[in-house]
């Protein structure tokens, strides 16, 4: 699990293009949107494109994304559960 | 003062101005799946398409059928040569007195994506040639030299506000005396580009779109081309032409707020809308109708609805968003609506807004939901793009 | 009417800034466009981390619209409605759009990026630069085949004329396939001098100049 969320915070800095931020800073139990990293509605729908491009897992609407989105512990919880079923 | 003397309009509902007119009557919507864009999505997303093919427009415009045309242009000559005709320009012996500006969003990209390919496979080669229509521009050059127009020309492009920004710009031509007669509007193709792009940004529905309704969950992307003809009053007298009605007012501003979404108070929407009707001199109780921007996404008809109730301090009138029969004609949205509003006006009419059941939750806004005949003095007409780009147009008699 | 008065103008080429006959920046010829972007924003010693998710020509239209504004200071006096924006450029977003281009034509990996599609549009850079200073009056983008001084000075004189601004900023912003050229005017009305005379000549002088 802590590999999977080591790897998943290096992964939404690339894909975000979160340039200044250092990975191992990122509070994986923190909220992802609305503080802390400043992200916003295009940011949600990039994160989409990484849970299907790393982890081939879709995610349907932005509605869903904003539960599996709250935080980097959420998604890491949503891969795992996602990949067993 | 800007007087309006013509219209021209293609859409998914119509070919001309008068067919339209009789699609917003009848209540038919022109959403269906393509016929003429080899799209992944093309049995899954519906979209506003323009029911004739190039080789049809080329043909009924008399073009040269050797040359390459893109869709854009196409559409742009047809309905702008509808505005013009239908103004009686075709007898104005000083060509240079007539303007033209023209909206898009994405200029020649239906000929560039066919071509894209083989431009990357097959490197520079003869199919640079292809390319030379891609610019927004380009548009605006065919039509102004299929209609003869020599006077000032310009391009517009701030996404869905194109059309009705070149309409502001038009009416500013004119009262500063730069042109007498300007032909002012937008148009803009179906592409994969913009499918695939909507689609990605998780707007587009698989049904045709729901405005203003509760269960609304994105656009219909469509096609098409409209535009108005502005004159002077001196010019109109001097021709002895009956006008169509008078541009009161306009009003452009940023929402400063995201590229992409409406803030939630609509604070650019509210600023447009007020802005337009103080030029008018119309106070909001005076206005018979607002032909809305309302694309049917979660975030506009939110966001422009809240802007309405401020604007309008509770009372709104009857509204309806026609994207519910066009879909989501981008950079033309404007021009095309705009024709709607001259139509409303002349006809004393007010169009429904299609598929409406259920009030947004904490809006309580019901649009216009059947046709019907009133008097119709004042339209106001809104067209919001990306990049917080909010124009609010108030037509009268 | 009285004067319109350039206040503050800047131009930035691949080679280097120039605000006001000044020197800002200069770029080493072997960087990339990119890294020229970069550079130039960490420069300017603002933390704004939006810049880096912005296509290079959003970059630099905010970088350009940093030095114009001394970092928005000249705007203390003036309500954001009164503020105004017109842009210009030849190709719209055609570098973007390239891109994206390039992202549908992926077969096996069909992933079109949004956040690259939000970037496709001519006036999304105008937009930027309205969110970064408050810019709420009218905003537009006229895309010609060459810069068209007389266009931009039609403009924004009716702006001015019908009271939509005190201020505006005007200009031509293009990035292509690692190239790129900004030129952008900061007017307001008041006393002038001869080379900071809103007119077309001094708009055409300074665009000469700034070509490489």
């Amino acid at each position: 699990m802590s590999e999977l969320i080591a790897n998943l915070k290096q992964q939404i800095v690339q894909q975000l293009n979160l340039v200044d931020i250092d990975p191992a800073s990122i509070d994986e139990n923190a909220p992802l949107f609305g503080e802390g990293l400043g992200l916003d509605s295009i940011d949600a729908l990039e994160l989409i494109l990484l849970m299907q491009k790393n982890y081939q897992i879709k995610v349907a609407t932005a509605e869903e994304g904003q539960k599996v989105f709250s935080s980097v512990k959420a998604m890491a919880d949503f891969i795992v559960a996602n990949k067993k079923a | 003062m800007t007087w309006i003397t013509g219209i021209g309009t293609i859409s998914a509902i119509g070919w001309d101005v008068a067919s339209n007119y009789r699609s917003l009557l009848e209540g038919k919507d022109g959403i269906g799946y393509t016929q003429y864009i080899d799209t992944y999505h093309k049995m899954t997303l519906p979209v506003g398409e323009v029911k004739w093919s190039n080789e049809e427009l080329i043909s009924f415009l008399s073009l040269d059928n050797r040359d390459i045309y893109s869709r854009t242009e196409l559409l742009a000559i047809k309905a702008a040569k509808e505005a013009h005709d239908h103004a009686g320009l075709g007898g104005v012996k000083d060509r240079t007195r007539i303007a033209l500006i023209s909206g898009t969003s994405v200029g020649g990209m239906d000929l560039s994506e066919r071509y894209y390919k083989g431009y990357e496979l097959e490197g520079k080669g003869e199919l640079v040639s292809k390319f030379r229509k891609h610019g927004c521009y380009k548009h605006t050059e065919s039509t102004a030299k299929a209609l003869n127009i020599q006077g000032i020309s310009t391009t517009i492009s701030t996404a869905c506000s194109s059309a009705a920004n070149a309409i502001i710009y038009g009416a500013r031509l004119i009262e500063a005396g730069l042109a007498d007669i300007v032909i002012a509007g937008g148009v803009d193709p179906l592409s994969k580009f913009t499918i695939n792009g909507f689609n990605s940004l998780k707007i587009l529905d698989t049904e045709p779109t729901r405005p203003f309704d509760d269960s609304r969950v994105g656009l219909n992307l469509a096609e098409g081309a409209g535009y108005v003809v502005l004159e002077s009053e001196q010019s109109m007298k001097q021709r002895g032409v009956q006008p169509l009605g008078r541009l009161l007012g306009y009003a452009n501003t940023c929402d400063a707020y995201h590229q992409t979404a409406s803030s939630p108070e609509g604070k650019g929407a509210v600023l447009a809308m007020s802005n337009a009707l103080k030029m008018a001199g119309v106070i909001p109780a005076e206005v018979d109708y607002v032909n809305v921007h309302g694309t049917g996404t979660q975030n506009n008809d939110l966001s422009e609805g809240t802007a309405l109730k401020t604007v309008f301090e509770g009372k709104v009138p009857s509204f309806s968003s026609t994207k519910s029969y066009t879909g989501h004609t981008l950079g033309a949205s404007g021009g095309i609506e705009a024709a709607y509003s001259l139509l409303a006006i002349n006809n004393g009419v007010v169009y429904p807004n299609l598929r409406f059941k259920t009030s947004i939750t904490d809006l309580g806004l019901v649009p216009q939901q059947q046709v019907e005949y009133k008097t119709v003095n004042v339209v106001l007409s809104n067209s919001f793009g990306f990049g917080g780009n909010n124009t609010s147009l108030v037509f009268g008699k | 009417m009285s004067e319109l008065n350039i206040r503050n103008w800047v131009y930035i080429n691949d080679q280097e800034a120039v605000m006001n006959d000044e020197q800002q920046f200069s770029f080493k010829k072997e960087d990339t466009a990119d890294q020229k972007l970069e550079q130039l924003y960490r420069s300017l010693g603002v933390a704004y981390p939006k810049f880096f998710k912005m296509d290079a020509q959003s970059k630099l239209g905010w970088a350009s619209a940093e030095y114009l504004c001394e970092g928005g200071k000249v705007f203390a006096t003036n309500a954001p409605e009164e503020r105004a924006l017109v842009l210009s450029n030849q190709k719209s977003s055609l570098d973007t759009d390239e891109q994206y281009q390039q992202s549908l034509n992926n077969q096996e990996e069909f992933l079109p990026s949004p956040s690259v599609f939000v970037y496709t549009l001519a006036n999304i850079v105008a937009g930027e630069i309205c969110i970064r200073h408050g810019i709420k009056g009218e905003n537009n983008f006229l895309i010609s085949e060459r810069f068209d001084a007389e266009a931009l000075v039609n403009y924004t004189r009716i702006l001015f004329e019908e009271e939509l601004c005190k201020q505006c900023l005007l200009g031509w912003v293009e990035a292509y396939r690692g190239r790129f050229k900004s030129i952008l005017w900061l007017v307001e009305k008041g006393e002038s001098t001869d080379d900071r005379l809103f007119t077309v000549k001094n708009l055409n002088q300074l665009y000469q100049k700034s070509e490489l």
